[in-house]
């Protein structure tokens, strides 16, 4: 028994000594209580999920699937229900919310790594951090009281001079809108992106970064040649997190993306996403159909988040190394 | 040990105290001892609208408060528009009888839904239940709706630096909310307002995102006066044009009396439709609306005791208000309904609490109504206060009336 | 080839300068935009708050029978916070942390796939958490319950503690894992009396997120606990929790004295919030220091 203690064969020889009967008992039935634990979690959860579609199937039945998602009509008094505008506004939101979250993230990201003097990374680092710790319906009610008061003049600005080309940056500009959402969505994805993008580019092997410097290239150089090629993955995983929060957040959208059901036809028109119209509408849900169609929307959500996550995992396995999810 | 452990043996220690007080704590409310009921003689509450018609009904018997205590709370969901009244009420009841009334404003859909799954012991709606409402409910029984109080919808908007408040016409209105008048300056508003000078600001128009009763009575009136909305909201179709929720053509929507206030508030040109009360407490100008009789009425305790004071109710307590035909009358008024089941021993754990839930309406409908002239809603005539008795008579337990 | 090397990186070239450091404009840029809305809000929830954090019978009082009253204070919110966040963390972290030692240990088919439906768990909007709890447990059980918003919470905090127990497990330095077995210790024993100790600070930083994210969170709670304008310790009763009483209150605009308390109550959840996501980073900086685990 000369082997190191990592070797399986020493593993094998300690196994073989005879301590197996010792181990079997705690063993199987700690074994068995996690087993439990597990498989009751997965059927509470699983029962949740399935369940959900269960209630949900006979507006599906009524409209179709298809006929569901691109419905664009959702009036509870004639009993119509459509997705789409919803799907839109979560969308767009979404997608806006990104445009605006990345760049940001990815240079906070070079510049607590890379760029920044070593002493004052840390706490800026935990400033860019505590953007997580506000909660989501004190960021709804900053929003709705003070950014969107603020930004209101900016869209009219925007609206009457490109908007008069570009439809889609148009009026109205009520205030509450696509756009709010997406501001708000953006500064609580920031934290998130960042977070995870730092630690990415942190573990950008030293050799490399420093062969280019050495080779007289500027930190520019550095970041183009090296730290975003390598951290493309880790990069579009902390996306794909913030895409995550960015569609499932409801009570600080619902405050500030202005609660219409038409589709929006500018970004500075109010709208709903699938999330907070669910907030928004459930707690009266009693015309026929209704709490049926606005858990049918939570469905689509949870599809959704299944895809975003599966695509989470795919990245994931493809990129090796630590990155800490679940913020 | 070190720190952490120690940090994670206290946290452990601090929340199992935390759950052992929880668990000592359930059941126990913190409602001070009172003994038997109090008996607390009052006169009726004679109406305290200004030149109020109506018959000074003087009874000779004086009204009796049981006070039973129940379970020390009771719990209740629903309007935003009566809000402000009910916890007002809420503050005075528990001095008077010492139960909490744990009131919360999710809007009247909510308030409706609520009761319908038992989840509260009372809703509160300022529109009466539809038939599908109460066949959804048939499970749990029939219900009782009581007219609780009486308040008016006014139009407010954002607008500064004018003389007088602007007047509107039905047609003015129903076409803002279906976006065909889209400036302030519209040639209809300087039509109807020859002594303002209105700006070109844009109007934006606010609404309720959630099932409110207040859009109800707003869309209610707008059916009434107006064919143009019946055909483009309603489809032509009188119930789907009126209701707590419908098919809004433009605007933003904001939840509940509150959110539209403060939509208006913070946004210059806009205009929402909203309960009296947050008008004036949020010092936001409203319209004066043209009624049926062609005057111009501004909403005020007599307006709405105008609109509201009508010489017979209906037995079954379900009316509307709007497009009075009084001629000094608002003509955006309407009514909120305190809903419960008619028999309580289907839905509710016991009878003391029961008890303690008739015991507050029937003071809301007697004592409670003198606080709603500060904050301007109309208190419901002697009239309407002896039905309404009727009808808190009639909640039972079993069969046996609650009420002695 | 050299001379391509560094011809492609010539420092004198002034161009890649002028970029490099617009490189450095920039990032301070992004960094100055991201950090303007943290300060806004605090700044705006401290100016509109601080009135009523003032008193100390702020976090002592209930808020008045009549919402419109000033003084009184959101005991009754600060009390149902912690009570349905302690009861949420007390169901969750033994599923948690058991989840994650099944995960590590085990593994398999059935670990895999009660792992995958707690990611998506994570990505779940907490509104269609509450509306479950909602259908199964406030519906039937007739009431809205400070129970049913506990659990609720709980579900809400098992991805975020599941994952980090998880990561942390996995990180288990290697010599501390096979000197637990060299000793022949028993897998449960090893996990038990070993590996959850060595990574107990790094379990403990992902509690306290999982509780920071469990106290600020509103959605959930609108269905479950409904909301309290009194004081109950009872989780059968519904219960109100700060950010319930600052969703339903901060807007209210009836009553200036409702808006005011909403503030102050906004203030402290932050503080609440930041005080234990500052707790969990100051142990996660211990824990590098001590170069433990990490």
């Amino acid at each position: 028994m000369t082997d190191s203690v990592g070797s399986p064969d020493a593993t094998e020889a300690v196994d073989r000594i005879g301590l197996r009967r010792r181990r079997w008992t705690g063993d199987l039935t700690f074994r068995g209580v996690l087993a439990a634990l597990a498989v009751g979690t997965t059927l509470v959860l699983g029962f949740m999920m399935v369940g959900s579609f269960v209630t949900a199937a006979p507006v599906y039945e009524k409209f179709g699937i298809i006929g569901f998602l691109t419905g664009t009509k959702w009036e509870p008094s004639f009993t119509i229900y459509g997705a789409w505008p919803f799907i839109y506004g979560t969308v767009l939101t979404s997608l806006l919310a990104l445009l605006i979250a990345v760049p940001i993230s990815v240079l906070i990201a070079l510049l607590l790594t890379d760029l920044a003097p070593a002493r004052l990374r840390g706490p800026l680092g935990v400033a860019v951090d505590l953007l997580a710790a506000v909660p989501s319906v004190v960021y709804g009610l900053w929003g709705l009281l003070v950014l969107v008061p603020v930004m209101r003049p900016l869209e009219q600005a925007v609206a009457g001079t490109l908007g008069k080309v570009v439809p889609f940056l148009g009026p109205p500009t009520p205030g509450p809108s696509y756009f709010a959402a997406a501001v708000i969505l953006a500064v609580m994805t920031v934290p998130i992106i960042s977070a995870v993008t730092r630690e990415v580019f942190a573990s950008t092997p030293r050799l490399q970064r420093e062969a280019v410097l050495a080779l007289g290239g500027t930190r520019w150089d550095v970041a183009r040649t090296v730290t975003i090629p390598i951290g493309k993955a880790g990069l579009l995983a902390a996306i794909v997190l913030g895409l995550g929060r960015a569609i499932g957040e409801t009570i600080a959208v619902t405050l500030v993306v202005g609660n219409s059901n038409n589709i929006g036809t500018s970004i500075f028109a109010p709208g709903f996403t699938l999330a907070s119209v669910i907030a928004n509408e459930f707690n009266e849900a009693t015309e026929t159909l209704h709490p049926e169609a606005l858990i049918a929307l939570g469905t689509v959500l949870l599809v959704i988040s299944v895809l975003v996550n599966a695509g989470a995992i795919t990245i994931r396995n493809r990129f090796t190394g630590g990155l800490r999810s679940g913020f | 040990m070190t720190h952490i452990a120690r940090a994670g043996r206290f946290g452990a220690i601090t929340l199992a105290a935390l759950m052992a007080v929880a668990a000592c704590g359930a059941g126990a409310t913190t409602a001070p001892a009172t003994t038997a009921p109090v008996a607390v003689t009052t006169p009726p509450a004679a109406s305290s609208t200004p030149g109020t018609s109506g018959t000074a009904a003087t009874s000779a018997a004086p009204v009796t408060y049981r006070c039973s205590k129940g379970d020390g709370q009771l719990n209740g969901a629903g309007s935003t528009f009566i809000n402000p009244l009910l916890t007002k009420m809420a503050g005075d009841y528990l001095a008077k009888c010492a139960v909490q009334i744990n009131y919360q404003s999710i809007g009247s859909g909510g308030g409706v839904k609520a009761w319908q799954q038992n989840t509260v012991d009372f809703g509160a709606s300022d529109a009466y239940l539809a038939d599908s409402e109460i066949s959804t409910a048939a499970a749990n029984g029939t219900p009782v709706e009581i007219p609780t109080t009486f308040g008016a919808v006014v139009v407010a908007y954002n607008l500064t630096g004018l003389s007088a408040a602007i007047k509107m016409t039905p047609d003015i209105i129903a076409n803002i909310f279906l976006g065909k008048i889209t400036t302030w300056n519209d040639p209809a508003l300087t039509a109807a307002n020859p002594g303002l000078s209105l700006p070109s600001t844009a109007i934006s128009v606010v609404h309720r995102s959630d099932g409110s009763g207040t859009t109800s009575i707003f869309t209610k009136y707008l059916t009434a006066v107006s064919p143009d909305w019946v055909t483009n909201v309603g489809g032509g179709d009188k119930t789907k044009s009126a209701g707590k929720t419908v098919a809004w053509p433009v605007g933003q929507g904001a939840s509940g009396n509150e959110g539209v206030t403060q939509g208006v508030k913070a946004t210059d040109g806009g205009v929402g439709y909203i309960d009296v009360a947050y008008a004036i407490q949020n010092k936001i100008p409203f319209a004066d609306v043209q009624n049926s009789s062609g005057n111009y009425i501004t909403a005020s305790l007599d307006s709405i005791a105008q609109a509201a004071n009508l010489p017979s109710y209906p037995p079954d307590l379900r009316f509307d208000l709007v497009n009075s035909a009084s001629p000094q009358g608002y003509p955006i008024a309407g009514t909120t309904w305190i809903i419960v089941y008619q028999d309580l021993s289907k839905v509710l754990k016991s009878q003391d609490r029961a008890n303690s839930l008739v015991d507050f309406i029937w003071w809301a409908i007697h004592a409670g109504q003198a606080d709603s002239a500060p904050l301007i809603y109309g208190a419901l005539p002697p009239n309407l206060v002896a039905q309404d008795e009727a009808a808190v008579r009639s909640i039972n337990w079993a069969g046996t009336p609650l009420l002695p | 080839m050299a001379s391509e090397a560094v011809a492609a990186f010539a420092p004198t070239d002034g161009r890649r300068r002028v970029k490099a450091n617009l490189l450095v404009i920039c990032a301070a840029i992004a960094l100055i935009v991201a950090l303007i809305p943290l300060v806004a809000v605090f700044g705006y929830v401290f100016a509109n708050g601080i009135r009523s954090m003032l008193s100390l019978d702020f976090l002592l009082q209930d808020p008045p029978a009549d919402l419109s009253a000033t003084g009184g204070g959101v005991r009754n919110a600060l009390v149902g916070t912690l009570e349905m966040t302690g009861l949420a963390t007390l169901i969750a972290v033994p599923i948690a942390l058991g989840m994650a030692v099944f995960a590590v240990e085990v593994g398999g088919r059935l670990a895999q796939a009660a792992r995958f439906l707690i990611d998506v768990l994570a990505g779940l909007p907490s509104i269609v958490v509450g509306i479950f709890i909602y259908t199964s447990v406030v519906v039937t059980e007739g009431h809205f319950s400070g129970l049913a918003g506990s659990l609720a919470l709980a579900i809400v905090m098992l991805p975020v503690v599941t994952v980090s127990a998880e990561e942390i497990l996995r990180l288990t330095p290697r010599p501390i894992a096979e000197g637990a077995r060299a000793l022949g210790l028993a897998r449960w024993r090893a996990i038990m009396s070993v590996f959850v100790p060595v990574g107990l600070s790094g379990i403990i930083t992902g509690i306290l997120l999982g509780v920071s994210r469990a106290i600020g969170e509103t959605a959930p709670l609108i269905f479950t606990s409904l909301g309290n304008n009194f004081f109950t310790l009872d989780l059968n009763q519904p219960m109100q929790a700060l950010p319930l009483l600052i969703y339903r209150n901060a807007l209210n605009s009836a009553f200036d004295a409702a808006r005011d308390r909403a503030f102050g109550a906004a203030l402290l959840l932050i503080l609440i919030v930041l005080g234990f996501n500052l707790a969990g980073r100051w142990l996660t900086a211990r824990r590098r220091l001590a170069g433990s685990s990490r």
